[in-house]
C-alpha cells in the first residue's frame, strides 16, 4: 500500500492542537448530533406537521424556551455538518481511509450525505419562505430523473405541500441510518459528557449571538440552508438541473475510490477536491451575501430602500415572547406585529391591518418576537418607488399600476431633464428619454441634481409626515396619503396617534409641492402668484391676500382658476390613467394630459363610452369613490378611455362629479361667440379663457465653485454649486404662439420660460476645482432665449379682450412695449418701442420672444412643434388691432364687424387705413 | 426475481406519480380578479390586463420553485432567478422555457373562474 498524502504541517498541527487541547473534531460532531436528537424530541412536542408554518411562527413569537430550543436545535444540527466536513478533511490529510476495510469506508462516507439530508429535511420543516422552496427544488431536482423521477419524489418527499413524509424522513428513515452507522463509526470514541456539554455550550453560544429566524416571504432573496447556497448558485447558471447530480457524483466517487489509488493520483484526487471545496466556498460566499433577486452582483452595503429601518448592529436571540392569544392569524400565518401594535386606528377597510397585517405594507419580519428583529428590512413608508413593487406593487394588490406608475412622466421627469439639457445646450431637441437614476455629471445633470430632480415621483421619502408646500416624492404616498389626521392622538389615548390615511382622495394639497415650481399651476389654480399683484390678477372681492412658502416665496393673492372656485379639484378633471401613467411613455406633460377643454365643454358630440365593456380599474375607483356606473355613457378622453365621473347629458352639458365629495357640477357647451368669429377656429380654449400667467424673464444661472450644495438624488454634500438669480417674476397675459400637438397645429398660449443666461464657468473659481465640477470648467456663458407652451390654469369664464391679442406686443412674442399706429408717407405702419434695452448677444429685448414682425423660424422652444406666428399672421393680427383703436370690438354694434372681418376689410370705407408692412 | 420485482416496480411508479399529482389535468376554482394586476394562487398565477385574463402555471419551468413576487414588472423564480413577463415569456435565467399557461373555464359562481392545470 502506498503511503498516504499528508495535510500541509500547519492544518495538520492545527487539528492536533484542537484535539489535544479541546474535545476531538469528530467527538464534537457526535455530541452536536446528540444535542440535535435531544432537541428535536423536545421540539416535536410543539411541532404541528398539519399547520408546520403556523405552528413554528408560533413557537418562534409567543414561547421564549421554544425559540431558544428550536435555535439550540437549529445551530447544533449546522455545526455537526460543518465539523463533519472538517472531521473527514482530518483524516484524509492523515490518510485514514487507507487503513479501513472498503465497505467500512464506504459506510462512512455514506455518513455525510445523510447528515446532510437529516439537516435539509429539518431546513424544509421550518416551513417558511425558505423551507417551502428548499423542498420544491428537491422535488424538482428528483422530478427529473428520467423515468422515475415523479416516484423517487413522491416516495422521498410525499406529494403537493404535505410535510407527512419529510417529516418521517427526519425522524427516521434519515436519522436512524445516520445513527447506526455513526454507533459503527464511533463506538470506540463515544463523546462524554464534557463533550455533549461543549457541543451544547458551543450551539448555544451561537444561537445567542447569530439568530436564525424565520424568513418572512417578503423578500426576493431566498437562500437554502448554507452548505447548499453554493448549489443553489451551481443551478443558477445551469439550464439542465440533472448535471448537477452528475457533479455532486463525481466528488463522492473519487472519494470512494480513493484507498485503491496509487499515492501520486490520491494526492491529485485531493488537490482537485480541495479546490472543487475552495470553488464552492467562494461561490457560496456569493450567493448568501452577494446577488440581488435575479442574481445579479448586489453588496450587502448596498443602499437599502429609503425608509428601510437600519439593521441593528448585533441583535441577539430575544428572550421575550408574545402573548399567543394576541397574535391574529392574517393571511394564513401569525401577524407577530398585532401583538405590539394593537388597536391601530386611522386605516381604511381595504388596508385594514386586521385583513392585511402590517407587513404586507411595511414588510420587516412578523414572525419576530421583538422590536429590533420585527424591524430589520421594514419600510416606514411603503409608497416610495424603490420598495413599491415589494409593497403597494405587490401582484395581487397594485401591481399593475405601480409598473404603469414607474413609467409614468411624474417618475421618469423625462420632460424636465431633456429640457434642461436642452438649455444647457447638451441636447439638440428638448425631449429625451434620460431619467433621474441616469443623470451624470455634465453641467445640466449636475444643476438638475442639485436643483430639480427632488420633484419626481421616484425622490424617497425616509419617514411619513404632513403634506405640505414642501413635500416632495415619495412614491405612491406623494398622492396617496395625507398624514394630517397622524398628527392628532386620538382621543382619551394621548400615545396613540392613528396610522396616515391612505386613500384615493387625493387632495390639491398632495399636487402643491412640486406642481407650484416651474410651470407653476398649482399656484395659478389656487390664485396665487409670485408677481405682486396687478389689477389684471388681483380678486375682485375680499381682502388682499399674502403668504410665504415654506421655500421662502412670497405669493400674492390673485384670481383663481373658475373650476377652483366652483370646488372642482386637480383630480376631477386629471384621470387616474393621465397621472399614474396609461403604460404609454410621454415625453411631456401636455402629451400625457388625455383631456381638453372641449372634453367636458363639448362642441360636437362628445366620444362616449356605454355600459360595457368597462376596464376593471374603472369599476373599481368608481366603487371606491361611490359613483354608480350602472348602464350610464360615460365621456371618454382622448384615448378613448372613459372618464368615470363624466356624463353627457341632453342638450350638450355634461355632468361632471366630484371624486372626493360627488358633488355634481354641469359643463355648458361653449358660447356662440367661441365660434362665430371667423378666422379664430384654431384658437384654444384657453387661449382666450386664460385670465393671467407666469412670466419669468432674465434670470441668470451660474455655476459658484466656493459654495456646496445637496445632490438631491444620493443626499450628499458636494463641493460647487449652481446658484439661481431671479428677477421679479411678472403675472400678465400670456403669449400666442402656434402649437403642433398630434399633428394639429392651434393657436394656443406660450409665456417666457426660459429667457436667460447660464454661465458654466466660475466667477468665483480660484485654483484646482473639485474633481466633481471639472466638467464645469471652460468659458461657457450662454444666452437662451425660448419661450414655453403654457397652461397657466387660471381660466375664467369670461374671455380675455381682443386687444389684449390683437394689439399686444407681448401677445405677439415682441415682449413689452408700446405699439402705435403712424402715418409715414401716405402709408400707415404699426410702430413698436419695446420697454426692454436690446441684448447685446442678439439685439432683441429682454423678454422678447422674436424681433418685431420678425421671421419666427429662428425663434426657440422648450417644445418642438411650438413657435411664433408666421409674420403675415403677426401682420393681420396688427390689422385687426388697428382696426379696433376706432371701432371698439366690446361695442355691441361692432361685433359683427369682426365676426367676418375679411369682408368687413373688403368693405371699408377711404378713410379705414390698414397698417402696412415695414418697407 | 425480475418477475417478481418488475409488478412491483411498476406499481411503485404508478404510486409515486399519482401521490405527485403529476397525471392527468385537475381543475381549481379560483376568484376571479376585478382589477388589473398579478394574483398569486398556489399553482396558479392569473394576469388581469383589462378584459384580458391570463392563467400561468406558477412552477418555474427550470426546477419547480413557485413563483410568488414580482421584480419590477416581471415575474422573478426566487430560487434562481429565472424572470418571465406577465404574459409567462421567458426573459433571463436558467429556465429553458416560458411558463405554461392555462385554460381559463366559467367558474361555478359569478365571482369564481376554472383553471385547469395540466399535468
Amino acid at each position: 500500500m502506498s503511503s498516504p498524502a499528508k495535510l500541509p504541517g500547519k492544518v495538520e498541527r492545527a487539528f492536533e492542537r484542537w484535539n489535544a487541547r479541546f474535545t476531538p473534531v469528530g467527538v464534537l460532531t457526535l455530541a452536536l448530533v446528540l444535542v440535535a436528537i435531544v432537541t428535536g424530541v423536545a421540539l416535536s412536542a410543539g411541532y404541528d406537521v398539519s399547520r408546520p408554518a403556523e405552528s413554528v411562527a408560533r413557537l418562534e413569537l409567543s414561547s421564549a424556551p421554544g425559540r431558544w430550543c428550536r435555535a439550540l436545535h437549529a445551530w447544533s444540527s449546522h455545526l455537526s455538518v460543518a465539523l463533519c466536513v472538517l472531521h473527514m478533511v482530518e483524516h484524509l490529510g492523515r490518510g485514514s481511509e487507507q487503513r479501513l476495510r472498503l465497505g467500512l469506508w464506504l459506510r462512512v462516507l455514506l455518513t455525510l450525505p445523510l447528515l446532510l439530508g437529516v439537516a435539509l429535511t429539518g431546513f424544509m420543516l421550518r416551513a417558511d419562505a425558505e423551507g417551502r422552496l428548499a423542498r420544491q427544488m428537491v422535488s424538482g431536482l428528483l422530478e427529473r430523473i428520467p423515468a422515475v423521477g415523479h416516484s423517487v419524489a413522491a416516495t422521498v418527499l410525499g406529494g403537493g405541500d404535505n410535510l407527512e413524509l419529510v417529516y418521517v424522513a427526519h425522524l427516521a428513515i434519515l436519522t436512524v441510518p445516520l445513527l447506526l452507522l455513526t454507533i459503527e463509526h464511533a463506538r470506540r470514541t463515544w463523546p462524554d459528557a464534557n463533550a455533549v456539554l461543549a457541543g451544547a455550550a458551543l450551539s448555544l453560544l451561537l444561537a445567542w449571538c447569530v439568530p436564525l429566524g424565520l424568513h418572512p416571504g417578503t423578500s426576493l432573496i431566498v437562500r437554502g440552508p448554507w452548505y447548499f447556497v453554493g448549489l443553489q448558485a451551481i443551478l443558477h447558471w445551469l439550464e439542465h438541473p440533472l448535471w448537477l447530480f452528475a457533479w455532486a457524483l463525481v466528488p463522492f466517487c473519487l472519494l470512494a475510490c480513493l484507498p485503491q489509488l496509487a499515492t501520486q493520483w490520491r494526492r491529485r484526487v485531493l488537490g482537485a477536491l480541495a479546490a472543487t471545496l475552495g470553488l464552492y466556498a467562494v461561490l457560496s460566499v456569493y450567493a448568501y451575501w452577494f446577488r440581488g433577486p435575479t442574481w445579479e452582483l448586489s453588496p450587502p452595503w448596498r443602499p437599502v430602500a429609503t425608509s428601510a429601518m437600519p439593521p441593528p448592529p448585533w441583535m441577539p436571540l430575544s428572550g421575550g415572547a408574545l402573548p399567543a392569544a394576541e397574535i391574529p392569524t392574517i393571511l394564513g400565518r401569525p401577524e407577530g406585529c398585532l401583538g405590539c401594535h394593537q388597536g391601530l386606528t386611522g386605516l381604511d377597510p381595504s388596508h385594514d391591518p386586521s385583513t392585511i397585517g402590517c407587513a404586507a405594507c411595511h414588510l420587516g419580519n412578523p414572525y419576530a418576537p421583538d422590536a429590533p428583529s420585527a424591524h430589520e428590512g421594514m419600510v416606514r413608508v411603503p409608497g416610495n418607488l424603490d420598495s413599491a413593487a415589494q409593497t403597494c406593487g405587490r401582484g395581487e394588490c397594485h401591481g399593475a399600476i405601480v409598473t404603469r406608475v414607474r413609467g409614468s412622466l411624474m417618475a421618469t421627469a423625462v420632460g424636465m431633464i431633456a429640457v434642461d439639457q436642452f438649455a444647457f445646450g447638451e441636447r439638440s431637441s428638448p425631449d429625451g428619454t434620460v431619467t433621474p437614476a441616469e443623470l451624470g455629471s455634465s453641467p445640466a445633470d449636475i444643476h438638475l441634481r442639485q436643483l430639480c430632480v427632488s420633484c419626481h415621483l421616484g425622490t424617497g421619502k425616509a419617514a411619513p409626515g404632513a403634506v405640505t408646500d414642501a413635500s416632495r416624492g415619495g412614491g405612491c404616498v406623494a398622492c396617496h396619503v395625507r398624514d394630517d389626521q397622524s398628527r392628532i392622538p386620538a382621543e382619551g389615548q394621548p400615545d396613540h396617534v392613528p396610522h396616515p390615511r391612505i386613500s384615493a382622495d387625493v387632495s390639491d394639497d398632495n399636487c402643491f409641492g412640486c406642481h407650484s415650481r416651474s410651470g407653476r399651476i398649482s399656484l395659478g389654480y389656487a390664485g396665487w402668484t409670485e408677481a405682486e399683484t396687478t389689477p389684471r390678477t388681483a380678486r375682485p372681492d375680499g381682502p388682499p391676500r399674502i403668504q410665504t412658502l415654506a421655500d421662502g416665496r412670497r405669493l400674492y393673492g390673485a384670481t383663481e382658476d373658475v373650476h377652483q372656485k366652483k370646488g372642482m379639484a386637480c383630480i376631477d378633471c386629471h384621470s387616474s390613467r393621465e397621472l399614474m401613467g396609461d403604460g404609454t411613455p410621454a415625453a411631456h406633460e401636455e402629451l400625457a394630459t388625455e383631456i381638453r377643454c372641449t372634453t367636458c365643454h363639448r362642441t360636437e358630440p362628445p366620444q362616449t363610452l356605454g355600459a360595457e365593456p368597462r376596464d376593471a380599474e374603472t369599476e373599481a375607483l368608481a366603487r371606491l369613490r361611490g359613483l354608480a356606473l350602472d348602464g350610464d355613457t360615460l365621456v371618454a378622453d382622448l384615448t378613448s378611455a372613459p372618464l368615470l365621473n363624466a356624463r353627457p347629458l341632453p342638450g350638450g352639458a355634461v355632468e361632471i362629479r366630484s371624486k372626493r365629495t360627488g358633488e355634481p357640477w354641469f359643463a355648458q357647451p361653449p358660447a356662440r361667440s367661441c365660434s362665430s368669429i371667423r378666422g379664430h377656429e384654431r384658437l384654444s380654449c384657453q387661449s382666450c379663457h386664460t385670465s393671467w400667467a407666469h412670466r419669468c424673464v432674465g434670470c441668470h444661472t451660474e455655476w459658484d465653485v466656493t459654495s456646496e450644495r445637496v445632490d438631491l438624488l444620493t443626499g450628499e454634500r458636494k463641493p460647487g454649486s449652481f446658484v439661481e438669480y431671479d428677477v421679479a417674476a411678472q403675472a400678465a397675459d400670456a403669449s400666442l404662439g402656434v402649437v403642433t400637438r398630434r399633428g394639429r397645429a392651434e393657436i394656443d398660449l406660450v409665456t417666457p420660460g426660459m429667457v436667460m443666461t447660464l454661465n458654466v464657468e466660475s466667477r468665483t473659481a480660484k485654483g484646482a476645482l473639485p474633481s466633481a465640477a471639472s466638467a464645469l470648467v471652460g468659458p461657457r456663458t450662454r444666452s437662451l432665449r425660448a419661450y414655453a407652451f403654457a397652461v397657466p390654469h387660471t381660466t375664467t369664464r369670461e374671455a380675455r379682450t381682443c386687444r389684449s391679442c390683437h394689439w399686444a406686443s407681448e401677445a405677439l412674442g415682441y415682449g413689452s412695449g408700446a405699439l402705435s399706429l403712424e402715418a409715414e408717407d401716405g402709408h400707415s405702419r404699426v410702430r413698436f418701442t419695446p420697454s426692454h434695452a436690446p441684448s447685446s448677444t442678439d439685439g432683441l429685448p429682454g423678454d422678447a420672444w422674436l424681433g418685431f414682425l420678425a421671421d419666427p423660424t429662428t425663434a426657440a422652444s422648450t417644445r418642438r412643434g411650438v413657435r411664433p406666428l408666421e409674420r403675415d399672421a403677426q401682420l393681420r393680427a396688427l390689422q385687426v388691432g388697428a382696426c379696433m383703436s376706432c371701432h371698439d370690438p366690446e361695442g355691441s354694434d361692432n361685433r359683427a364687424l369682426y365676426e367676418d372681418y375679411a369682408r368687413s376689410k373688403a368693405n371699408r370705407g377711404p378713410s379705414c387705413r390698414l397698417p402696412e408692412p415695414p418697407p | 426475481m425480475l418477475a417478481t420485482s418488475a409488478p412491483l416496480i411498476v406499481a411503485w411508479l404508478e404510486l409515486g406519480a399519482r401521490r405527485a399529482g403529476s397525471r392527468g389535468p385537475r381543475r381549481v376554482e379560483l376568484p376571479n380578479p376585478t382589477s388589473d394586476g398579478v394574483f398569486f394562487h398556489d399553482d396558479v398565477i392569473l394576469v388581469r390586463r383589462a378584459a384580458e385574463l391570463r392563467a400561468l402555471s406558477a412552477k418555474c419551468p427550470h426546477l419547480g420553485c413557485r413563483i410568488g413576487m414580482m421584480a419590477g414588472a416581471n415575474l422573478v423564480c426566487p430560487c434562481h432567478g429565472s424572470s418571465f413577463d406577465q404574459a409567462g415569456r421567458r426573459l433571463g435565467g436558467p429556465a429553458s422555457s416560458s411558463l405554461e399557461r392555462f385554460t381559463i373555464e366559467p367558474g361555478s359562481h359569478a365571482e369564481t373562474i376554472g383553471v385547469v392545470l395540466s399535468g
